[in-house]
């Protein structure tokens, strides 16, 4: 079933979001969330640049300066509720998963 | 050197177009540049390349200029853009893909897909709508006249308008159920794909050489008209108007502000004054094509002026059989079963009819109308009855109908001579109807 807009996020998202809590530029964000992922998440431009589009939109995040090409990006409030809420739904999923053991 | 073909693939071949290029390249053929629908490809020493196609649709160059960016950043270099794709040549082998989130490509794909059926499709269908009405406009019920190379060229527009949405759908699937690479393997789509490429160059060649045909002969019919349509249509001006106004509000919004491919951001107004002409042209097209002017040039047969003829200054006097209100039917008010009454006609507007029919009949006689033939079918009580069908009616408001009939033409020897609609008398084989009526006419003239 598709995913609710923005509801609930995917890998991608989250982490972009993450590495958001500190002022990047797109280069940079594709680095940083490979490094706060261990190498596990990638984000490809194409995808990167769709959802730095989507969020800002949205208002989860505010481009802050524009040099040259770059343009540098930073979570908003709004973001951080709802990076937060993410995180708390799944450390929910983790506890609830406590059952497997 | 420099190469030019034709692009052999719609926007949804992104995976084919992505696999052609780096044939090319591996024969020596480099792309380095689209211009319209041609791929310009230079000449290069064959090696082994890999490309990324993308469907991309920026409103700004910023946003071009930002994901050039992020696409050199992580190991792509771009090559070419186009309003809708971005083509990109892998520089770095460890180059992380571009698409990383299928999910997130499967939802744009479908934004896009909308844009293309709401903004494309919807807009050739209002185009296409207004076609035919402006062919009923013009009188022609039964489409008789439409523009061979105008119905051409929509079916043709048609078609790989509804291909270009069964390629997208097909480009959906393929992203959703990650079929890239098993298709690329297949021989029936390789089969496929190969007459895919070909109809879509004979497809775009015909696209072009039609247009230019429809414009040609659209400008040379109104000329020959008289420049009729500029000069007299103008509720179908305001119909024009109010078409530009909805297909403007359609697309200005849509992709081509910005054209990739030289990095140039076009204003609002100038997307607004460009797609103004472009629209203008196509309904000035269609409407010059179906319009009267193109059917014929002796005025009376519809009352205007479109020749420079005896009658080019003929007005639209309701002479003509059922054009005007107070005149609705055949003959003055003739009518199975009727009789001519007053109310209708008189002696005097029959001669006043009479004479200025006349001119009409000698244009017919002598073949200068397109879409008339007068056929002599026999004689009776001193009348001679002919046969003639085309285009009587006028060219008359919405709401009247008109088009091609079939009419009777009855001749007196005395030269008088009087027009019936078929469908009020029956078959005119019926010599008792139409002696009957033959008899009521006489009278009344009488």
């Amino acid at each position: 079933m598709p995913r609710k807009q923005l509801q609930t996020l995917s890998e991608p998202m989250y982490y972009i979001l993450l590495v958001l809590k500190e002022e990047q530029n797109g280069v940079d964000i594709m680095k940083r969330v490979l490094e706060v992922s261990k190498g596990r998440v990638k984000v490809g431009a194409g995808t990167l640049y769709t959802l730095l589009g989507k969020f800002e939109k949205e208002g989860l995040i505010n481009s802050t300066k524009r040099e040259g090409r770059k343009c540098w990006y930073i979570i908003t409030n709004k973001g951080r509720e709802i990076l937060q809420t993410e995180y708390n739904r799944l450390n929910t999923m983790i506890d609830d998963g406590e059952i497997l053991k | 050197m420099k190469k030019y073909e034709i692009n052999p693939f719609s926007r949804w071949k992104t995976y084919e177009l992505e696999a052609y290029l780096a044939k090319k390249t591996a024969q020596g053929w480099k792309l380095t540049d689209i211009f319209g629908k041609l791929l310009i490809f230079n000449r290069v020493e064959p090696s082994a390349c890999e490309y990324a196609v993308r469907l991309f649709t920026p409103k700004t160059i910023r946003q071009i200029e930002e994901y050039q960016e992020l696409c050199e950043g992580s190991g792509w270099k771009p090559i070419t853009w186009t309003d809708n794709l971005q083509i990109m040549e892998k520089m770095n082998p460890s180059a992380i893909a571009l698409d990383t989130d299928e999910e997130l490509l499967l939802t744009e794909g479908k934004k896009i897909l909308f844009d293309c059926v709401w903004r494309g499709l919807l807009a050739t269908l209002i185009a296409f709508i207004f076609y035919l009405v402006i062919t009923i406009y013009a009188g022609d019920i039964l489409f008789e006249t439409l523009s061979l190379l105008l119905v051409l060229f929509g079916v043709i527009y048609l078609v790989s308008k509804i291909a270009d949405i069964i390629q997208c759908f097909v480009w959906l699937n393929r992203v959703k159920k990650e079929m890239r690479m098993k298709s690329e393997f297949s021989i029936i789509n390789r089969v496929w794909n190969i007459c895919y490429v070909w109809y879509r160059r004979i497809i775009i060649t015909l696209q072009g050489i039609l247009y230019l045909a429809i414009f040609v002969e659209a400008v040379f019919m109104d000329i020959k008209g008289g420049l009729y349509f500029v000069k007299n249509e103008r509720s179908f001006f305001i119909m024009m108007i109010i078409l530009i106004i909805i297909m403007l509000m359609i697309t200005i919004k849509g992709n081509g502000r910005v054209y990739h491919a030289r990095k140039v951001e076009f204003p609002l107004w100038v997307r607004g004054i460009y797609l103004l002409i472009y629209y203008c042209l196509i309904l000035f097209m269609s409407g010059v094509a179906n319009s009267p002017a193109e059917n014929i040039y002796t005025p009376d047969m519809w009352g205007y002026s479109t020749t420079t003829k005896d009658y080019s200054s003929a007005k639209y006097e309701g002479g003509l059989i059922g054009n005007r209100g107070e005149y609705d039917y055949a003959g003055y008010g003739l009518m199975e079963g009727d009789s001519i009454s007053e109310q209708h006609t008189s002696a005097y507007e029959l001669k006043i009819y009479n004479s200025r029919i006349n001119g009409l009949l000698d244009s017919i006689k002598r073949k200068e109308t397109k879409n008339c033939t007068l056929t002599y079918l026999y004689e009776l009580r001193g009348v001679k009855v002919f046969q003639l069908d085309g285009y009587l009616s006028g060219y008359e408001k919405l709401g009247i109908k008109m088009g091609y009939e079939k009419y009777y033409y009855l001749e007196y020897e005395d030269g008088f001579c009087i027009f019936i609609y078929q469908k009020y008398v029956g078959d005119i084989t019926n010599e008792q109807v139409i002696a009957g009526l033959v008899d009521k006419l006489n009278k009344k003239v009488n």
